[in-house]
């Protein structure tokens, strides 16, 4: 149904989506989020606390100082300590699957939300993270499988890394005083690298998938699309693919706030939806409250792209040089607004006469990354 | 008859061979006379006491005409000379015994052609009157002056005189094409009694014996008249000859008359002729879309042929194309109405008192009535446009007996898609529309109808989702009569509807999916006229449905899917009913009408039963029983009424009033505000009981100008319940237990609806001028979630003002403009109040339903029509149109949305059109 959408977005709507100043008056609604999944195979749990705002409002609101904690159905519980502002972790849990757990959050404001109770949640572990190039670019796809037939209901996320290089690996620099230009020199070990970065992104869409119209529990989806010559795959790339399994309900949740906020925009639109949940403010029974609360083994796989593996990928940054010559003079002149590469000629005692420059995005790579090497990375 | 002949014949002798033979003793025989404003008939006996002459004349000729002479001894031709010196009357004295007072020129003894029919036994009465000068390419007025002229003597002159009242029935017909005539309007002189052709032209009519003059008149055709001589019961046909090629159009149009006096309220009705002047987008002519411009009727949008008529949603609106049930009126996702302009006729919109032969929506009926062939040659036409073309023909199989006409159309738009980005070069798109239509008249009294209808449409989107819907329809029709009081039509036919989807890009997912509904139905309609105070209808209507509500299978060997199919459903909804329309007094009319409808859900099939007393969900299911085939699952029933009433204050002034209920049995189920081509119907079953609605409405009409100006203003005033709307985030496709994803709302819906309409002249239109609310309500705690708290709501189809001015120019007769304005408010929607933070994007928070509404919608288009000559003798005559929709290229935003893109929420306002979009089209006839 999307793609009939997009189709007839397309050919009805030429030039048609203006920007929508709304009407609706700026509500102050402080509803409380809740997100995250209680990690149940040893490894970081965050739950993040925040409050719902008004649409103008551009920065988020973190739930300080509110108590959460972990509780069973045998009255244990575990305390989620404030890790940094509305982050609550946990670390190193190995939950009893026969028993039911439930999330409750005391706010600052002496509100208190319970969830139901639910047992945790059976993820089998991710097949692979394989990928296919065509003409439309790579395209990566999450593969996975339930012997048990048991699980239905998947949720990715995932973060991307992607080395990439400068257009030119510099090996000058230049001198300045009070701003001014006044020399070329050699960079030395003290200097900043610029040639070598890494760039990261993270998946900002609900990524779902079920198979429960399929005889066996096998999921083959396309998670990413990475359009051809892009320069994520210019040099190596990296994604990291989280698995998390959900029930029906839970998943119903993600799938009703993904409908209300990714798949929009058509001529056939559904009508937004309220959101379920299993959370219920104690305090104030009416009090709406967003999220819903899950507990499974979070599952995750990481595959390495190179650019060897991609013929003619095409990345191209379209740089070029200029010549300068290293007096003042020329300095003045041309050397703004460039970075010095390589010298041209050279002078006595290793001296730059000339040498060549270019636009410092070709030149220097923390102007789109970072140069701090990962330390996943290979 | 012959006896006749013999007579007529030596008339024309001594007229024509002697035109001045004048009986030398009568026309010289001295009279003596004095009058003083006496009538004709004073005047004859006068004269024939004096003369031997017997004088024949016509009385109704001489309705206004009185006498003053005053003659002493004059011979009788100067006397006749001086009675009829200031007037276009001619006398004849033609034998001894015999004179003729006539209108016109002089008296011609051409045999007149007959279509009356009908014993004659003896004479004494004739009138014969002609122009003397027949001028090249008069023929056809002579023609038809003819006809108006001679009076026919209809039924057995020799028949008891016991009843007063005899039945006169007959047909109009278009003289050209032999077509009949469908809503021509028959007005009785004196006697006041009017008529309105039904869809076969036929007409019956209770009159008292003797001289009556009829008045016949119709929208594109010349007004005529006949005189008529009544004995008994008997036949008259009458041939209308159509205004094309009229030099002054002075058409008085048959629904101008019928808006006044028809006892039908909130019944509009446009012919084809009006529809294709109006400009609409790609030139496409489109019978929705001009139904939409009508006081009323609403559509969420421009991508959207779904009509919404006084609050009713689009599925409460019953389509019959020639009696077939459409349920996917559209084609290429609603931009264009599945219906070929070519063979249609006209349509009809019932929008308060529905008759009683009509059932199982709630909102309105729309009758699309198609054309038949021409019966006397072959023609036809074709049209070229920018994204379709179409082609009609039709003609005669046996001449004046079997016609067919057959109409197709097609869309070339793969064209425009390859303008489309990259991403949808490889798309396709196409649909056409096929329509066969047969005709045989097995004698005067027995016609069949045949009608065939086939639309598909079909979408390839870059070779991954193929997506294609179809409708399906065949009936036959058999019209009887049994004689002039009791006709009756018997129709029978099958009508299908079904879409699918398939995907075959992720092989391990590919599927095919889709929903067909299939319907066998038969009516019987009677109509029997039993006397002119009243007119009685009955019949009973029988539908039987098989729905197959969903499937979905797996396509390609390596698909994993999991077939499933949602057990078909199947129910039988009959109706009998009774109408009658009470004329009690020539103003004062009543029509009341009965229609029992019951609704059968049958078996096979498993029921879910849920907890009496508990919200329908999944968690209060308490087991299923298994019904077997045939079986009785529920059944629901009750009466509908529809009663209309009219007191004709003046000819021209009339108000009326009408009730009406109304029972749905079948649902559509669609979450989006458009009629999406992937909607889905339901029957009612034990939980998901019928819509029902009630209306009162109340009009006053009004026409000036000698009823060339129509106005009217309606107020109604409905009540809906069980209209479902859906629970947060309801399933709706292959849903196993889809009463779970429902809830059952009430609503109320009022409005005021004004229209002025001018169809002749120069400068012709309508302005329509609706305010309306649609209001819905889901209170019930235990029918699940409350929407909105339990308040009213506004539907998504709630625009209060509406206007709308169609105008067309006629500079001449080969050239027109039109251009027509709308103006509505926006439609409502649901805007997110706040957002949030989650899964690594903004999310928006929504809450009030429909509580905001987009901005207001506003546009003007334009187009002139071109005709080629009119000169009758060539071989074709072409058109051409070109026009421009939205000429000001206002972006009438259809939705907004917030979509979260780079972490950021963003609110945009879509359009359809967001330009003005040009066009032609190029129309020939032969």
């Amino acid at each position: 149904m999307n793609k009939l959408i997009g189709f007839a977005l397309v050919l009805l709507v030429t030039g048609c989506k203006e920007k929508f100043i709304s009407p609706a008056p700026d509500v102050v609604t402080g509803y409380l989020v809740i997100e995250g999944v209680i990690n149940n195979d040893g490894g970081l749990t965050t739950v993040k606390l925040s409050r719902t705002t008004s649409l103008n409002n551009n920065s988020d609101i973190p739930e300080k100082g509110a108590i959460v904690r972990l509780e069973d159905s045998n009255n244990g519980n575990l305390l989620l300590p404030e890790s940094s502002d509305g982050n609550y972790t946990i670390d190193n849990l190995h939950l009893d699957t026969t028993i039911k757990y439930r999330l409750d959050i005391k706010t600052s404001n002496n509100e208190e939300y319970v969830s139901d109770l639910v047992a945790p949640r059976y993820n089998p572990p991710i097949d692979s993270v394989s990928w296919e190039r065509d003409d439309k670019g790579v395209t990566i796809f999450i593969n996975t499988h339930d012997p048990k037939n048991n699980t239905h209901y998947y949720q990715w996320d995932y973060n991307e890394t992607w080395e990439f290089h400068s257009a030119y690996f510099a090996s000058l620099k230049y001198v300045e005083v009070n701003n001014v230009i006044t020399n070329v020199v050699y960079r030395d070990a003290s200097d900043p690298q610029i040639a070598i970065c890494w760039q990261y992104n993270t998946s900002g869409a609900i990524l779902l998938g079920s198979s429960l119209k399929l005889s066996q529990d096998i999921i083959r989806l396309p998670l990413i699309k990475i359009p051809p010559a892009s320069w994520e795959l210019s040099v190596l790339y990296s994604v990291i693919v989280r698995q998390y399994s959900w029930g029906k309900e839970g998943y119903e949740f993600l799938e009703r706030m993904k409908k209300n906020t990714e798949g929009v925009g058509s001529v056939f639109d559904a009508q937004p939806s309220e959101l379920n949940t299993n959370f219920h403010c104690v305090s104030n029974p009416s009090q709406p409250v967003i999220g819903f609360f899950n507990i499974c083994t979070i599952r995750e796989k990481r595959i390495f792209i190179r650019n060897s593996e991609l013929p003619n990928w095409g990345y191209h940054m379209g740089c070029s040089e200029v010549i300068i010559e290293n007096n003042p003079d020329s300095l003045r002149s041309k050397a703004a607004g460039l970075l010095p590469t390589n010298p041209l000629i050279l002078g006595p005692f290793g001296s730059v006469v000339t040498f060549y420059a270019a636009e410092p995005i070709c030149v220097d790579c923390t102007l789109r990354g970072y140069n701090v090497k990962p330390t996943y990375w290979p | 008859m012959k006896k006749w002949g013999s007579f007529i014949l030596v008339l024309a002798y001594l007229v024509i061979v002697h035109p001045k033979a004048y009986s030398q003793i009568d026309s010289l025989k001295l009279i003596n006379i004095e009058l003083n404003g006496a009538g004709i008939e004073q005047f004859v006996l006068a004269l024939e006491k004096q003369t031997d002459l017997h004088f024949y004349y016509d009385v109704s000729q001489f309705d206004s005409i009185t006498f003053n002479i005053n003659a002493k001894k004059q011979p009788l031709i100067k006397v006749l000379e001086q009675a009829f010196a200031q007037t276009d009357f001619q006398f004849s004295i033609a034998a001894p015994d015999y004179a003729f007072i006539t209108k016109g020129k002089s008296v011609n003894t051409d045999l007149p052609t007959t279509t009356a029919s009908g014993e004659r036994s003896g004479n004494n009465q004739v009138s014969n009157k002609m122009p003397a000068y027949k001028k090249p390419g008069e023929e056809k007025d002579n023609l038809k002056t003819t006809l108006e002229n001679k009076i026919y003597e209809i039924g057995d002159k020799s028949s008891p005189a016991l009843q007063n009242s005899v039945i006169l029935a007959g047909n109009v017909t278009d003289a050209k094409t032999g077509e009949p005539v469908v809503g021509a309007y028959l007005h009785v002189e004196k006697a006041n009694i009017s008529i309105i052709t039904d869809q076969f032209g036929y007409f019956s009519i209770s009159l008292p014996k003797g001289r009556h003059i009829i008045n016949i008149q119709s929208l594109g055709m010349k007004d005529t008249r006949r005189q008529i001589q009544l004995y008994s019961d008997g036949k008259l046909n009458i041939d209308m000859q159509s205004t094309i090629l009229t030099i002054k159009n002075v058409t008085i149009s048959a629904q101008k008359l019928s808006n006044v006096r028809g006892t039908q309220m909130g019944l509009q009705k446009i012919d084809i002729k009006t529809i294709k002047q109006v400009p609409v987008v790609f030139g496409e002519a489109d019978i929705l879309r001009v139904v939409t411009t009508l006081p009323g009727v609403k559509t969420v949008g421009e991508a959207s042929t779904g009509l919404n008529v006084r609050g009713g949603s689009a599925d409460q609106n019953l389509i019959l194309f020639n009696d077939a049930t459409i349920y996917n009126p559209s084609h290429f996702f609603g931009m264009f109405s599945a219906f070929n302009p070519e063979v249609v006729k006209d349509v009809e919109l019932y929008k308060s008192s529905i008759p009683a032969r009509y059932g199982g929506r709630l909102s309105s009926v729309l009758n699309i009535n198609t054309r038949e062939g021409n019966k006397k040659k072959i023609t036809g036409g074709a049209g070229l446009g920018l994204l379709t073309s179409r082609i009609n023909v039709e003609g005669p199989l046996i001449k004046d007996k079997t016609s067919f006409l057959i109409g197709a159309r097609t869309t070339y738009a793969d064209w425009l898609l390859k303008e489309l980005p990259d991403q949808y070069k490889n798309s396709k798109a196409g649909f056409y529309d096929l329509n066969l239509n047969l005709t045989h008249e097995l004698n005067k009294k027995n016609t069949i109808y045949l009608t065939g209808y086939l639309s598909r449409d079909r979408f390839n989107l870059n070779s991954d989702t193929v997506y294609g819907y179809k409708n399906k329809n065949l009936s036959l029709k058999w019209k009887h009569i049994f004689n002039n009081k009791i006709n009756s039509l018997i129709t029978g036919g099958l009508d299908q509807y079904s879409y699918n989807i398939s995907s075959n890009k992720l092989p391990m997912n590919a599927y095919k999916m889709g929903f067909d509904i299939h319907q066998k139905y038969f009516k019987a309609h009677f109509n029997y006229y039993l006397n002119n105070t009243h007119t009685i209808d009955f019949g009973l209507n029988s539908i039987y449905y098989k729905l197959n509500p969903g499937y979905f299978n797996p396509d390609g060997k390596s698909s994993l899917v999991i077939p499933d199919q949602i057990a078909t459903e199947q129910a039988l909804e009959s109706a009998l009913y009774l109408n009658d329309r009470y004329n009690i007094t020539p103003e004062f009319t009543v029509e009341g009408g009965v229609r029992y409808s019951m609704y059968n859900y049958l078996g096979p099939k498993t029921v879910t039963t849920y907890a009496p007393g508990l919200p329908i969900t999944e968690s209060n299911m308490t087991g299923s029983i298994a019904y077997e085939k045939g079986k009785f699952i529920k059944t629901y029933s009750g009466p509908e009424f529809r009663i209309s009433t009219r007191y004709a204050l003046t000819d021209s002034f009339s108000v009326k009033a009408s009730f009406n209920t109304q029972r749905q049995y079948i649902h559509m189920l669609s979450n989006t505000a458009a009629m999406a081509p992937t909607d889905i119907w339901k029957l009612s079953d034990p939980s998901i009981r019928p819509q029902y609605g009630e209306q009162v409405s109340l009009g006053l009409y009004k026409n000036f100008k000698s009823n060339t100006i129509e106005t009217s203003l309606e107020v109604y005033y409905k009540r809906l319940s069980n209209y479902l709307d859906y629970k947060s985030g309801a399933n709706l496709v292959l849903n196993h237990h889809i009463e779970t994803d429902v809830i059952a709302t009430k609503g109320k819906a009022y409005g005021v609806e004004f229209l002025i309409k001018k169809l002749t002249g120069k400068l012709n239109g309508w302005i329509s001028y609706t305010w309306s609310r649609i209001l819905l309500k889901q209170d019930d705690p235990l029918a699940g979630e409350l929407i909105n708290n339990g308040l009213f709501y506004p539907a998504n189809y709630d625009k209060p003002h509406d206007v709308t001015v169609i105008g067309n120019y006629r500079m001449s007769h080969r050239f027109s403009v039109s251009l027509n304005a709308t103006y509505s408010t926006g439609r409502p929607i649901t805007l997110p109040i706040g957002r949030f933070f989650y899964a690594g994007s903004e999310r928006t928070l929504y809450a009030g339903r429909n509580a905001y509404r987009i901005p207001d919608y506003f546009r003007t288009d334009f187009s002139m029509n071109i005709d080629g000559n009119h000169k009758i003798h060539q071989v074709t005559h072409n058109s051409w149109t070109i026009g421009v929709y939205n000429i000001t290229g206002r972006k009438n935003p259809y939705s907004v949305y917030y979509i979260s893109e780079n972490n950021v929420i963003n609110g945009y306002k879509l359009s359809i059109f967001g330009s003005a979009i040009p066009y032609i089209n190029f129309n020939i006839r032969f």
